[in-house]
């Protein structure tokens, strides 16, 4: 039963990655996956495999060549452990078929087995595209001859372990998430309020490891020490394939499959527990209160407004530009030296250096990293009828979503722009405005492109409504299209009119161009697509 | 109330309904009878304006769907047979929303969900996400949406699955009172004692095609609705 279970997980994991309900849709899906993963394969082996690069040598040469197989393997521990708290919630104790497997004769070991094995493959993709640029510059650089045969091999068994030690650990924090949050009345606050929380952590780290190189090179033997004293599972993995030592990749296996043991036997024994919930929540009664009322049009736009904030999955995903946006207004109020600093340098080096331009195009391209329109008509999902149903002009569906676009993506960016201009003190008229308008009409043209695109490719089978804003074909056209748009803007002004017009005037045909393509989307909603969405 | 003329909905080469006629007065609530497939929700959802339909013509209250379906979808309240609803809103805020759409005024909706949340014994619970709603919950909720502006055409797919005993009766007690005010219900059911004892017509679909069609005395004459229904569907 094991097998059998651990086959249907990563079935439905192949089957999500892949999902399409024609041969066709299923043969595009997989070139577009294949696409997407040679792209972030090069991505990674380019800046994992620069870093590992300027590190090889150096480690080597102060004979600390462990710390730079130590430095991967936390690299993969960090990487693994932010993209398994993020799944394991969903996949292991929020899993739609958990009631259903609980009540067949199947023992919670078993079902547990296989939602670990699907957590356990994504791991091991991860550990591909760092442990691959890893080796392959090893081998470049000359220094794998200084490596024993076999540490190699226990380098490679040992980041196949590694993933084991990880999920132990997010395991742990996933099931004091889902203990705190049955009993909690909003489970999405607390989800929400975790997952930034990670998401901050991930991108501090992101930012920080390439900041922190120079410290690894100047300090490296120093580090080395402090490593082999504060992380010893880090250290003995490091010196496993370093030395070849088998004494230390023991120590290693140890300390990995132990605790994924103690893990697995603990949450056999209380997965019903946590499936099944405490519900020791009190239930909200009712009391009558005047109800506010507001017009057909105004109650959709709250409507989807609604459905995004009830999903932190969708919030995150969707609207990180928004987000982005609004931690710069905290960093700004709160610390406004990090931004003006910096800033202040550039005036010096560069005087005509125009900040209320910079500003307004940082602004707007966070702004364009929002796609919450892309993925609202698949998320109607079966409750499709109900607006149908209802005497509603579909051209007042679809505008409704765009409305909720803009207003969820306008907020933050205004918020943002008046904070920098209040803060960072920009003075020029050309720039105040730039910054209040340029990312207001990208956010209308955005969610223009997003409703029309998911009209062309809706998708309502979906099982998990977080298919749609992750894996949904809209999501990734209306990314992909925004993103080939912003960079040939840029590049066309940086390397073709850059002599030609002043950029203030190429911001304003940019605009100009934005709401005349804005117009022809509206006019295409609200009538072609209007006739488009009733055939839905 | 409700005429459905020549009405053939086809999806790629099934035929789903074929050339279906038939016409409900205000006042008549109407059992549509048949098999799984046969046709049923697919007719109901092209009265209801959910999908568009091949050839034909329905008519609510004489004005055609396809020529002012805004008007028509005003005067109807359907209900699927699987409430499906939004989650992510607690059923007060649901109730509220529909009433919105409606134009309904706060102190009609407020009376009207007042009165329809106690006859449904949902009081208490429409503070609560409808997530947490139980299949029978999510059902009542459904009704209560429907009501809430008094529509004169109720369309009902399988309306009393998954209500509770009490539900059902009230249920049948309602659908009988909006009859008597000048309404018309068309549903859907496979209790045919509840048809043949509730209802002054019946349409049997067999399909895609109507197999029989008129008043129930008529219809099932001496003999039982359950024995004409097998008849029918054992005849060709």
């Amino acid at each position: 039963m094991t097998w059998k279970l651990i086959k249907l997980n990563l079935a439905a994991l192949f089957a999500r990655t892949f999902r399409g309900t024609s041969k066709k849709r299923k043969k595009s899906s997989v070139v577009l996956f294949v696409i997407l993963a040679i792209y972030i394969a090069v991505m990674m082996l380019f800046s994992v495999g620069g870093m590992f690069y300027l590190l090889c040598t150096p480690f080597f040469t102060m004979g600390i060549g462990w710390l730079y197989f130590a430095l991967a393997g936390i690299i993969v521990f960090v990487i693994c452990f932010l993209s398994n708290v993020f799944m394991i919630q969903s996949s292991l104790f929020n899993a739609q078929d958990n009631e259903l497997l609980l009540s067949m004769p199947i023992k919670p070991s078993a079902i547990l087995a296989g939602r670990l094995c699907s957590l356990l493959v994504v791991d091991y993709a991860y550990i591909a595209l760092i442990i691959i640029p890893v080796i392959a510059v090893l081998s470049l650089t000359g220094n794998i001859t200084a490596i024993p045969p076999n540490g190699i091999v226990l380098f490679v068994v040992s980041a196949i372990l590694l993933p084991l030690f990880v999920t132990s650990l997010s395991a742990l924090v996933g099931y004091v998430v889902a203990l705190i949050s049955s009993r909690m009345r909003n489970k999405n606050i607390i989800t929400l309020i975790l997952s930034v929380g990670f998401l901050i952590l991930y991108i501090y780290f992101y930012m920080n490891m390439m900041g922190n190189l120079g410290n690894l090179l100047l300090r490296g033997t120093e580090i080395a020490k402090a490593v082999q004293r504060a992380i010893p599972p880090a250290y003995h993995f490091g010196i496993a394939a370093a030395q070849g030592s088998f004494l230390s990749f023991l120590i290693f296996a140890l300390c990995s499959i132990l605790p994924f043991i103690l893990m697995y036997i603990l949450l056999s024994i209380s997965f019903n527990k946590i499936v099944a919930g405490s519900r020791s929540e009190k239930k909200r009664v009712y009391q009558e209160k005047a109800l506010k009322t507001s017009g057909s049009f105004n109650a959709l736009v709250m409507r989807e407004i609604r459905l995004f904030l009830s999903m932190p999955m969708y919030i995150l995903n969707a609207a990180l530009g928004g987000i982005a946006c609004l931690a710069i207004t905290v960093l700004l109020l709160v610390r406004p030296s990090v931004l003006t600093d910096p800033l202040d340098m550039i005036k010096l080096i560069v005087p005509d250096f125009n900040l209320g331009l910079i500003v307004a195009a940082t602004i707007t391209v966070l702004a364009s990293l929002n796609f919450i329109s892309a993925p609202s008509i698949s998320l109607e999902g079966k409750t499709l009828w109900v607006v149908k149903s209802l005497p509603l002009q579909p051209r007042s569906i679809l505008l409704s979503k765009v409305c909720a676009h803009v207003y969820l993506s306008t907020i933050p960016s205004v918020l943002a722009g008046i904070v920098c201009i209040f803060v960072l003190k920009i003075t020029q008229v050309m720039g105040i405005v730039m910054i209040l308008i340029l990312p207001m009409t990208i956010t209308i043209m955005q969610a223009l492109i997003g409703v029309t695109v998911n009209l062309a490719f809706p998708r309502f089978d979906w099982i998990n409504p977080l298919q749609p804003v992750k894996q949904g074909m809209s999501v990734f056209i209306s990314l992909l299209g925004e993103m080939a748009l912003m960079l040939t803007l840029v590049f066309l002004y940086a390397f073709v009119l850059i002599d030609k017009i002043k950029l203030d005037l190429y911001l304003y045909l940019c605009i100009g161009m934005f709401l005349v393509f804005s117009a022809l989307l509206y006019l295409y909603l609200t009538k072609a697509g209007s006739r488009k969405f009733e055939t839905l | 109330m409700l005429h459905i003329e020549n009405l053939t909905k086809r999806y790629g080469d099934k035929v789903a309904v074929d050339d279906l006629t038939l016409t409900i007065a205000s006042g008549q609530i109407c059992a549509f009878i048949g098999h799984n497939g046969a046709g049923k929700t697919t007719t109901i959802k092209a009265v209801s304006g959910i999908i568009q339909f091949d050839s034909g013509e329905i008519y609510i209250d004489g004005i055609s769907i396809k020529d002012d379906p805004i008007k028509c979808k005003s005067q109807i309240a359907y209900i699927p047979d699987n409430p499906d609803l939004y989650e992510f809103l607690s059923g007060i805020k649901y109730l509220n929303f529909i009433a919105d759409v409606f134009g309904i005024s706060a102190d009609t909706r407020q009376e009207r969900i007042r009165k329809y949340a106690e006859l449904f014994e949902l009081t208490d619970d429409l503070a609560q996400p409808i997530s947490a709603y139980s299949h029978g919950m999510k059902q009542k909720l459904a009704l209560i949406s429907a009501l809430i502006h008094e529509p004169k055409l109720m369309l009902l797919d399988e309306p009393f699955v998954g209500l509770d005993p009490k539900a059902a009766r009230d249920l049948k007690l309602l659908m009988r009172d909006i009859c008597d005010a000048g309404g018309a219900i068309f549903f859907s059911t496979h209790i045919l004692e509840v048809a043949e004892k509730l209802c002054d017509r019946v349409a049997i679909i067999k399909t895609g095609r109507l197999m029989a069609f008129g008043d129930m005395d008529d219809i099932k004459g001496d003999s039982s609705l359950e024995s004409i229904f097998f008849e029918l569907e054992e005849r060709q």
